[in-house]
């Protein structure tokens, strides 16, 4: 931008063309062109004020009045101090010239502008100006994102813009930190021009005219802290690089395009977290509700979360929130329908054919108590591939339950005063007191749960009793109907799932979840039904098994890819090229299957350990 | 929605004497005799006025069991006020107020007001520990004393106020640095230095950096 002896004076009245022409003879006649020529820019600058105006007379209008009142501050380009400047600098024939072009449609002055160098710096004059537009708005948004926000978000607002402002004024220093500010403003500048092309095909919206009056008071409001904003705005796009601004788009619609380019300012805001993008959501979607854009027509902006558009279908109801991608599985897996009995009566079931089953589908009948000793590993028998319909054999482990019990009771209670764990039995009354199986003051299943604790404690003495295990040990009681021995080993292979959850320690959120195996967390929504917690635990009992299972499926996969690549073999025949391409297509095939397995083998291993850790 | 302060508070004491009961009634006004048993760390809060100042008690409640203790040794920290409740029908609970007190004390900041609670003292009959070995405890090692009944409320609401007009004292007389949020206080959004510059007209909205 070339400094402009007459830009102070031009730029206080710049609101006013009118005033503009009184002005702008006086300080042309010093200049070296004859008073033709103030005639031939007065025309032009008239023109470009007309078309313009033409394209959306409030926008313009106010950010004329925003100008004018911030002319004399700041240092924001003004269209016609620089138009004046610049056409001074040029030669007459071009003028002339341009002024014929300026005269026609403005489609067609817009092709022409192309072509003539004049053009161009008339497009620059524009490119500023619309600049120092945009500058305006957003400074306005800023206030308005601060004065609306909720507290947490607009604090992190301020706090990335005042990153943003601190980097700018220290230009220096960005090598220092490379996550600085500096990089953020160069990302947010990023977003705002980035798609000028698509923008430029989107079709030009009606202005809505309640949010220009709300925008407009907050100009009014916010005018004390408008200096500040306007100066420092980082969000503005920097002025000295040319052709970067999305100007066909400020040409079809100012105000509507650079509320398009704040919405992508508000993606930045939004996308760090997930708590102040819920707090902060209403809001926003609110900001960005003016922007009456169809949603087919929307570019997307690689890498930020979509933007969310509300519809002007005005029905009161609130758009739904951006919908976020699924997890992706490692491997697709269909849920089998439940395990029902006719199922398990046709088939021959080993132990793992079993578990998978399980993990894939759980149970849809009650016949838990027959499998779970399977499932749960209770068997230990040499034979892997053991019958589970077969009844589970419960003598052995009858004896020895009843071996720990009768440990426990037979405690003197002089020698119970000093055992501290052995008391703390009390808890057991806090535990489901008001699902039905527990109901009731003097309650047996109670008593059943105080025994399998107790019994638990001469089991494992190192783990002893922890709070919690009675969460754990309540739902095994209810699916063994009572049967404490069985419940009691149900539970002492539950156990090897939880103890080596010792690092969950340092999981604080997440303690309860993982020591009670998230029992309390799905018994919220319903006390008295243990269903949904028996499905999940099922499935985390089972979940090992799986190991086969992706074995299985890498064999499988192997076998398709082989299947696959033949056909490709006889060709290489004709051309070495071809193969050696073929060659590493299908080293990297194999490296992958190789990775997979690796992977696989890693993960089995880990859930593996697990169990014999405990042991241990 | 407002506040001046927040305060943070720790509840600490073994299993069973009451601690859960103490919150529910001081945040929700009931009384539940049966009560799941507290598994690592439950939340609760309230508001509360000290000399016309709008204040956020935000309180951690802690599992009782020794089992749990690392968890809660790491709670300490951040935390303004402990209530340290003991069960007057059970001496043992008493008893075991030392060892809570020193794992309170090196854990926590070094300002952290803490009240001792004798819980249960509805239970006149069963009572086990007497008003003035507590009493004689809480003099002994400079803390507030009270016996509470969070079945009768009786004395809950009293427990839970007085430590907050102490840290409020405190906070007064400049022990607490309010701008450490490892003290366990907080700021109200309210108070942040921009608001009067803000000419929105909403008030809460500051973008001063004292509360976060």
């Amino acid at each position: 931008m070339e400094p402009s002896p007459s830009s102070n004076k031009a730029s206080s009245s710049s609101s006013s063309t009118h005033q503009k022409r009184k002005h702008h003879p006086k300080k042309s006649s010093s200049s070296d062109a004859g008073s033709n020529l103030d005639r031939q820019q007065r025309r032009e600058l008239r023109h470009i004020k007309k078309s313009l105006k033409k394209y959306d007379p409030k926008s313009l209008a106010e950010i004329n009045r925003e100008q004018q009142n911030q002319g004399r501050t700041n240092t924001n380009v003004n269209l016609t101090t620089a138009s004046t400047s610049s056409v001074s600098a040029s030669s007459n024939s071009q003028i002339i010239r341009s002024n014929r072009a300026l005269k026609k449609e403005h489609r067609r002055q817009e092709k022409r502008e192309k072509r003539s160098r004049h053009q161009d710096n008339l497009s620059d004059e524009l490119r500023h100006y619309l600049g120092s537009a945009i500058k305006n708005s957003l400074g306005h948004m800023h206030d308005h994102i601060i004065a609306t926000l909720p507290t947490e978000m607009s604090l992190y607002y301020q706090k990335v813009h005042d990153t943003l402002v601190f980097d700018a004024n220290h230009d220096g220093n960005n090598d220092s930190n490379p996550t600085s500010g500096r990089q953020m403003m160069n990302e947010m500048h990023e977003f705002i021009t980035a798609d000028v092309e698509a923008s430029s095909n989107r079709p030009s919206s009606s202005s809505n005219p309640a949010q220009q009056e709300q925008i407009s008071s907050n100009v009014n409001s916010s005018r004390s802290n408008y200096h500040h904003y306007s100066s420092h705005n980082p969000y503005a796009p920097p002025m000295h690089k040319p052709g970067i601004l999305p100007i066909k788009d400020f040409l079809h619609d100012p105000f509507n395009a650079s509320l398009n380019t704040l919405n992508r300012v508000t993606n930045l805001v939004r996308v760090p977290t997930s708590q102040i993008y819920s707090h902060g959501y209403n809001i926003l979607n609110n900001l960005a509700s003016p922007v009456n854009v169809q949603p087919s027509t929307l570019s997307t902006v690689p890498g930020t979360a979509e933007r969310i558009v509300r519809r002007d279908n005005d029905d009161g109801i609130p758009a739904p929130p951006p919908v976020l991608p699924l997890i992706q599985c490692t491997h697709h897996q269909t849920r089998l329908e439940p395990l029902d009995l006719e199922e398990f009566n046709v088939k021959t079931w080993t132990i793992e054919t079993l578990r998978q089953r399980v993990f894939q589908g759980v149970f849809s009948e009650k016949f838990r108590l027959q499998i779970w000793p399977y499932i749960l590993g209770l068997y230990d028998g040499d034979n892997d591939d053991e019958d589970c319909r077969k009844p589970f054999d419960w003598s052995s482990r009858q004896k020895l339950f009843e071996h720990y019990r009768s440990q426990w009771q037979s405690i003197l209670p002089e020698q119970e005063k000093r055992f501290m764990l052995f008391r703390e039995q009390r808890d057991v009354i806090r535990c489901d007191r008001t699902h039905p199986f527990y109901n009731g003051d003097r309650n047996e299943n109670l008593e059943k749960l105080k025994e399998i604790l107790l019994t638990y404690m001469m089991y494992d003495f190192d783990t002893g009793y922890v709070q919690g295990m009675s969460d754990l040990v309540s739902p095994l009681l209810y699916v063994a109907e009572g049967d404490t021995c069985k419940a009691f080993w149900f539970f002492v292979q539950t156990m090897e799932f939880t103890v080596t959850n010792n690092e969950s320690v340092n999981c604080y959120f997440a303690f309860r979840w993982i020591v009670c195996q998230f029992k309390r967390e799905f018994m919220k929504s319903n006390s008295d039904d243990y269903q949904e917690v028996l499905l999940l635990w099922e499935s985390i009992w089972t979940c090992s098994s799986m190991r086969k299972y992706f074995k299985n499926l890498l064999r499988q996969q192997r076998q398709q890819s082989a299947v696959e690549q033949s056909p490709n073999s006889n060709d290489q025949v004709s051309s070495t090229s071809e193969s050696n391409i073929d060659n590493s297509q299908s080293e990297d095939v194999k490296n992958e299957e190789s990775d997979l397995a690796i992977k696989i083998d890693e993960q089995c291993k880990i859930v593996d350990e697990q169990p014999t850790e405990s042991d241990d | 929605m407002s506040y001046a302060y927040l305060f943070k508070y720790i509840i600490i004491g073994d299993t069973g004497v009451g601690k859960s009961c103490l919150l529910l009634q001081f945040t929700d006004k009931r009384f539940q005799p049966i009560h799941d048993l507290t598994i690592g760390v439950e939340f609760g809060a309230r508001m509360i006025t000290i000399q016309n100042k709008q204040i956020k008690l935000q309180i951690w409640d802690t599992a009782g069991q020794e089992t749990f203790r690392s968890i809660t040794r790491s709670y300490y920290r951040g935390a303004a006020g402990a209530l340290l409740v003991y069960d007057i029908t059970r001496r043992e609970t008493f008893n075991h107020l030392t060892t809570w007190l020193e794992d309170a004390r090196q854990h926590s900041n070094s300002s952290m007001v803490i009240m001792l609670i004798g819980n249960k003292c509805d239970l006149e009959s069963r009572r086990e520990v007497r008003r003035e070995e507590g009493e004689a405890f809480a003099r002994e090692h400079g803390l507030i004393f009270m016996e509470t009944s969070a079945k009768t409320a009786a004395n809950v609401e009293e427990a839970f106020i007085n430590t907050a007009q102490e840290i409020y004292d405190k906070i007064q007389e400049g022990v607490f640095d309010i701008n450490n949020e490892a003290n366990g206080i907080k700021i109200g959004p309210q108070l942040s230095p921009s608001s009067q510059k803000s000419s929105s007209g909403n008030p809460a909205l500051g973008t001063g950096g004292g509360c976060c």
